[in-house]
C-alpha cells in the first residue's frame, strides 16, 4: 500500500508539473533584426562592439544575439538609451549554439532608438558573429572602429498564449517531415508515453512490494 | 546486514522466490528476498559465489553440455520477468524519441545513415570522412532545412504544407542513393558491425522511401535500447544479489534515462555501443559473483569482440575489461591451472579476433597494421604530457592550483557532465532554462546522500569486494581518459564533451541507483526507489517536451 501511495504522490506532481509548464507562454520573437547569413568577424579574442538605431520593445525579456560557438565565452549586455543603461544581462560561458541568449529586464514601454552593447570575456575559441553586410555609417562598431556590418539581434518575450492553446499546431508540425506524415505521429507519442508510464508503474508496484 | 538473511543463501540461484522465513515487518507483505540472501556483506557474497561456482562446476561435467540453442533457451527462461519488462519499457521509450526527434536531427545521424547507406548499396566501406552524402540523402536534408534547424536553437522543423509536399514529391524521384564516393562524414572511421546490422531494416523498408528506411533502422536501436536495460537490470542483479526490490529500481533508471532514450532512438552506433558494454558489465560481475567457467569467458570473449566491432569509444573499456578477465582467471587459477589458462586464452582470443583479422586485413592491402585504431591511440597533439594530464583532468574536475587554464571561466563538471546529462538534446541545441539545472541538483543531491550512506552502510562488504571494484573503476576511468584525450588532440575545447559519451557506463549508473535507494534503509529502501523511478520519469517525460518545444514550437 505505502507503494502505492508514494507512487500515486510522484505521478501526481508529474501531472501537476506538466500542466503547469503546459499553462506557461513561451517565448515569441518580438522584433527581427539583420538577418545572419553572413560572417562578419571572427575572433578568438576578448571582444566588445555596440549597435545603435535598435528598437527595444515592450516586455522583453531576452535577447538573442548572433554569435556562434563551440564553447561560447561570458556574454554581458547592455542596452543604452542615450547613455543611461536601460536593461542588462549577462550569459555565463559555455553555451554552445548559432546564437546566445541574454536574459534582460522588461521595460514597461517600447524605447527607440537604443544602442545594444555587448562584450566578450573569458574566451574558450573562436565566437563568429553573424549578421548582414551594411554601409559603416550603420554598422555596428567596436573599439576597433565599424564592423563590415549589423549584427542580428532578436528581441524575445513571451507570448500572449500558453502552450495548451499551441498544442494542435504542435501535433500538426510534429506530424510533417516523416516517413508517413500526418498528426497521427502525435498520437503515436501520446500512446507510448502513456504505454511506458503504465508498464514502469505496474513493475513498480509488483516488485518495490 | 543481518547474520539472520545471511543465513539463507543456500537456496538456488535461479528460484527466487519469495522467502517463507522472513517475517513480515509490521504488517507488510514479506518482500521477495534473492536466493543469495539479502545483504550486500562479504560473506554473503562468498557463501552464494561459492555456491554458484559448485553449481556451475557440476554443470562442466562431462557428458551433460547441453546444445547452444538449448543453452540460450535455458538462459533467457532463467532471466527474470521484471528484467524483459525494464527491457520493454527502455524500447518503449527509445521508440518514443524516436518520433519525437525529427529525422536526422541527432548527432551525427545524416553521417551515420549515410554509412549505412554505402553499405546496403554497395557493399563496400567508406573511404573519407569528409561529407558528401547520395543525391538522395542530400535532397532530403534540404527538403527537411537540416542545415537551418541545426544548431539553430530558435529554428524548427519544416511547418507548412507546402513544404511537406516538397519533401514527398523529392522522396518519390528515383534520386541516387549510392553516390558521395564513400565520403560518409565523421561515421567513416568508426567499425562496421553496427552498420552492417542496420542494413537489415535499411533493405526492409526499401519498398517505402528513405524517411521510412530512417525510421525502421531507428527502430533496431530502440531494440538495443531495450538490451541495454535488459543487461543493466542483470548486471544490478549480480553485484547487489541481496534485495530484489532494488532491481527494478536499477533497470527502470537505466531504461528511463532520457538522454539514453534519445541515443538509442536515432541512428548511431552508441546504441549498440551502450548494450554491448552493459553486458560486458554483466559478464564480468557474473564471473565475479559466480565464478569464470569456459562459457563465460567465450561469452565475455563475444562480447568483447562485439564492442570493438561496434564503436571505437569501447576502447577506452578494455583495460578496465582485460584486467577483470585477468582477475577471474587468476581467482580461478587457485581450484584449476587448466580451467584458469583455458578461460584466458577464450576470452582474451576470441575477443582479440576481430583485431587481428583487421591487423592482417591492413597488413594485406598495404595499410599500417593498426588503421583507424592507431589514430584512436594517438593521444598526443605534440604537447606535453603533464600539459595533456591537467587538460583531461580539467576536461572533468574543477582545475588545481599548479594547473593552467585550459576552460576559462567554466566549472567543466557541472556544465558538460551534470547540466549535459540533465538537459542537452538535438544536436546539443535544445537546453532547459538555467534554472531547471539549479533545482536538478537537489535531487541528485538527495540521491549523492543516500548513495553516501549506503556505502558507509556497506563499506565492509565493499572492501571485501575491492578487486571487483577497482576493475569497474579501471574500466571508467579508461572511457574518460579516451573521450579527454579526444578532446585534447582536436584541439577544439569541449568538442567532445558530450554526456551521451559516458553512457557506456550505464549498468553502474544502475547499480549506483539501486545502491542509492537501499542507503535509505530496510524500511524506507523501496520508498526511496519509487521516488527515484518518479524523479528520472518526470526527467524523460520534460526532456520530451523541452524537444517537441524546440522543433515543433
Amino acid at each position: 500500500m505505502r507503494i502505492k501511495v508514494a507512487l500515486g504522490v510522484g505521478l501526481a506532481l508529474v501531472a501537476l508539473a506538466f500542466m503547469v509548464t503546459l499553462a506557461h507562454a513561451p517565448l515569441t520573437v518580438a522584433r527581427s533584426g539583420a538577418a545572419t547569413e553572413h560572417t562578419l568577424v571572427n575572433t578568438a579574442k576578448p571582444a566588445a562592439a555596440c549597435q545603435g538605431g535598435e528598437t527595444l520593445p515592450r516586455g522583453t525579456t531576452a535577447l538573442r544575439i548572433s554569435l556562434t560557438s563551440a564553447l561560447g565565452p561570458r556574454v554581458a549586455v547592455k542596452v543604452l538609451a542615450g547613455s543611461r543603461v536601460i536593461a542588462h544581462g549577462t550569459a555565463p560561458p559555455g553555451w554552445s549554439d548559432a546564437s546566445v541568449t541574454v536574459a534582460v529586464q522588461p521595460q514597461p514601454h517600447t524605447v527607440a532608438p537604443v544602442q545594444v552593447c555587448f562584450a566578450m570575456t573569458q574566451m574558450n575559441g573562436k565566437v563568429a558573429m553573424r549578421g548582414t553586410p551594411s554601409a559603416s555609417a550603420q554598422a555596428a562598431r567596436s573599439t576597433e572602429g565599424p564592423l563590415p556590418g549589423r549584427m542580428g539581434i532578436e528581441y524575445l518575450r513571451p507570448g500572449a498564449s500558453s502552450w495548451w492553446s499551441h498544442a494542435t499546431a504542435v501535433a500538426h508540425r510534429l506530424g510533417l517531415g516523416r516517413a508517413a506524415s500526418g498528426t497521427w505521429n502525435a498520437f503515436l507519442v501520446i500512446v507510448l508515453a502513456a504505454s511506458l508510464i503504465t508498464l514502469s508503474s505496474w513493475l513498480v508496484v509488483k516488485e518495490l512490494r | 546486514m543481518s547474520r539472520r538473511s545471511a543465513a539463507r543463501t543456500s537456496a538456488p540461484v535461479k528460484a527466487p522466490v519469495p522467502s517463507k522465513t522472513s517475517a513480515p515487518v509490521k504488517g507488510r507483505p514479506p518482500r521477495t528476498k534473492t536466493p543469495t540472501g539479502p545483504a550486500v556483506g562479504a560473506r554473503t557474497f562468498t557463501r552464494g559465489a561459492e555456491d554458484a561456482r559448485r553449481r556451475a562446476a557440476r554443470k562442466r561435467a562431462p557428458g551433460e553440455q547441453p546444445g547452444l540453442g538449448q543453452l540460450l533457451g535455458r538462459q533467457l527462461r532463467r532471466v527474470p520477468r521484471a528484467a524483459w519488462v525494464c527491457a520493454l519499457v527502455a524500447f518503449l521509450n527509445a521508440a518514443c524519441w524516436s518520433v519525437i526527434s525529427p529525422p536526422f536531427e541527432n548527432p551525427d545521424e545524416p553521417s551515420h545513415f549515410a554509412y549505412v547507406q554505402r553499405l546496403a548499396e554497395t557493399g563496400k566501406l567508406p573511404t573519407s570522412s569528409a561529407e558528401k552524402f547520395p543525391p538522395a540523402e542530400y535532397t532530403v536534408l534540404n527538403d527537411l532545412h537540416y542545415s537551418q534547424v541545426r544548431f539553430h536553437s530558435e529554428q524548427g522543423t519544416i511547418s507548412t504544407p507546402a513544404e511537406q509536399r516538397q519533401l514527398e514529391s523529392d522522396l518519390a524521384k528515383p534520386l541516387g542513393r549510392s553516390g558521395g564516393e564513400g565520403a560518409t562524414g565523421v561515421s567513416a572511421s568508426q567499425p562496421p558491425l553496427y552498420y552492417a546490422l542496420e542494413t537489415v531494416p535499411y533493405a526492409l523498408a526499401s519498398v517505402g522511401n528513405l524517411l521510412d528506411q530512417d525510421a525502421l533502422m531507428r527502430l533496431l536501436s530502440a531494440l538495443m535500447g531495450g538490451l541495454t536495460a535488459l543487461f543493466a537490470y542483470l548486471f544490478v542483479r549480480e553485484t547487489l544479489p541481496a534485495e530484489r526490490w532494488a532491481w527494478t529500481v536499477g533497470g527502470l533508471g537505466v531504461g528511463l534515462a532520457p538522454l539514453f532514450g534519445e541515443m538509442s532512438g536515432a541512428v548511431n552506433p552508441d546504441a549498440m555501443l551502450f548494450a554491448v558494454s552493459a553486458a560486458l558489465f554483466y559478464c564480468l560481475a557474473r564471473g565475479f559473483r559466480r565464478g569464470i567457467t569456459p562459457r563465460l569467458a567465450a561469452a565475455t570473449g563475444a562480447v568483447l569482440a562485439v564492442g570493438v566491432s561496434t564503436k571505437l569509444n569501447f576502447v577506452g573499456l578494455l583495460p578496465g575489461a582485460i584486467l577483470g578477465v585477468f582477475a577471474l582467471c587468476v581467482i580461478e587459477w587457485r581450484s584449476s591451472r587448466r580451467n584458469a589458462y583455458r578461460c584466458l586464452a577464450l576470452a582474451l582470443g576470441i575477443g582479440a579476433s576481430p583485431i587481428v583479422l583487421y591487423g592482417i586485413v591492413n597488413l594485406l592491402s598495404g595499410k599500417p597494421a593498426g588503421g583507424t585504431f592507431q589514430a584512436l591511440v594517438t593521444f598526443s597533439r605534440g604537447g606535453s604530457l603533464p600539459g595533456e594530464i591537467s587538460y583531461i583532468w580539467q576536461f572533468y574536475l574543477p582545475r588545481l592550483p599548479v594547473m593552467g587554464h585550459d576552460f576559462h571561466g567554466i566549472f567543466t563538471t557541472r556544465l558538460f557532465w551534470f547540466d549535459g546529462l540533465v538537459g542537452l538534446y538535438g544536436w546539443l541545441d535544445a537546453t532547459f532554462p538555467s534554472w531547471v539545472y539549479n533545482v536538478a541538483l537537489i535531487p541528485a543531491g538527495l540521491l549523492a546522500v543516500l548513495f553516501a550512506r549506503a556505502l558507509v552502510i556497506y563499506r565492509g562488504a565493499l572492501a571485501s569486494r575491492a578487486l571487483e571494484l577497482a576493475v569497474y573503476l579501471t574500466m571508467g576511468l579508461g572511457l574518460l581518459i579516451l573521450i579527454g584525450a579526444d578532446d585534447y588532440v582536436h584541439k577544439i575545447p569541449g568538442e567532445y564533451a558530450e554526456p551521451r559519451y559516458v553512457l557506456p557506463l550505464l549498468a553502474l549508473w544502475g547499480a549506483v541507483l539501486a545502491l542509492a535507494a537501499r542507503g535509505a534503509g530496510r524500511r524506507w529502501g523501496p520508498i526511496a526507489g519509487v521516488a527515484i523511478v518518479s524523479v528520472i520519469l518526470a526527467h524523460d517525460i520534460f526532456s520530451q517536451l523541452l524537444v517537441i518545444s524546440r522543433y515543433y514550437g
